[in-house]
């Protein structure tokens, strides 16, 4: 059983990159320089609506920067990770690191 | 920024719609008919006249469909330095393969005749292992064992060199058709 002093070595794991939607999201755009909707619709596997509101959410927390351009009389919005979005995903990393390997084996 | 897992996979994914192996059935049916009609000049032109359709073809028929992407600046430069040895080694085959078939006309006993007509598709199949290295799609390398069965084969029965590129091109042709069909089929919801 552990102590809470052991509780209080626990790192607190950011919640907005944590839910998976959000995490696959930010994980394609920290390897692109930017992608559009349909391409990360398309290889995160989410509807729509689910993919719109998990953007929302990560442009609203400055995580990612939102581009609206019109290609060829096209609406084209494209998503990048902005350098808060890139330093928050690093820590995530650390964080979820320290933690898993405090597991027993 | 060094190369993820993650970020391969969506560099490969970036060709699986099947539009470079229609491209690429073109030109090798282009090329075949250049020699069947023995105008062995238009067969090289077949890639200065693709080129510059692909952006405007896969703007049109792909992007709406897989989207837009822009990878990293290393994966960029990589495949800008890639793409430069290709054509490099592209430019040196076609060299040495107009060599050969200036030897030939020369002096027959150098290379046989039949031998250099099973060159193209040999020299064009080994190309094949160069698209695998740019894109990871590893169809090519099914490309690549059929034109070198082709070009195997026209040594062996002493045929021209255009058969062998006619029936690859065909094929390669197909298999683009095929693969764009699958990738319209399955972006249905996807399109803009």
């Amino acid at each position: 059983m552990t102590s809470s002093e052991d509780v209080l070595h626990i790192p607190m794991v950011d919640g907005l990159i944590h839910e998976p939607a959000r995490l696959r999201l930010l994980a394609f755009l920290c390897v692109l320089d930017r992608a559009d909707f349909v391409f990360l619709l398309r290889h995160s596997g989410m509807s729509r609506g689910n993919m719109s509101v998990q953007m929302t959410r990560l442009s609203d927390a400055d995580l990612v920067a939102v581009e609206k351009t019109f290609v060829d009389n096209r609406p084209r919005t494209t998503y990048s990770i902005t350098k808060k979005g890139r330093q928050a995903l690093t820590e995530y990393k650390h964080t979820m690191t320290a933690i898993l390997d405090s597991f027993p084996d | 920024m060094a190369s993820t897992q993650l970020e391969s996979e969506l560099h490969a994914s970036y060709w699986e719609d099947g539009l470079l192996d229609l491209f690429c059935g073109v030109a090798l049916l282009m090329i075949g008919t250049a020699w069947w009609f023995e105008l062995h000049v238009f067969g090289p032109i077949s890639l200065p006249l693709l080129v510059p359709l692909w952006q405007p073809f896969r703007k049109r028929w792909i992007e709406p469909r897989a989207g837009y992407v822009e990878f990293s600046p290393s994966r960029r430069h990589r495949w800008r330095t890639s793409l430069h040895v290709v054509l490099l080694c592209g430019l040196g085959t076609f060299v040495l393969a107009v060599l050969m078939y200036v030897l030939v006309q020369k002096n027959q006993n150098v290379v046989p005749a039949d031998f250099v007509a099973g060159l193209p598709a040999l020299l064009l199949g080994l190309g094949g292992f160069f698209v695998v290295l740019l894109t990871s799609q590893i169809r090519f390398l099914a490309y690549t064992f059929v034109l070198i069965c082709a070009g195997i084969t026209t040594i062996a029965i002493d045929a021209g060199p255009a058969a062998p590129l006619i029936v690859s091109g065909m094929i390669v042709l197909a298999a683009g058709v095929l693969l764009l069909t699958r990738f319209f089929r399955e972006s249905k919801g996807l399109a803009q």
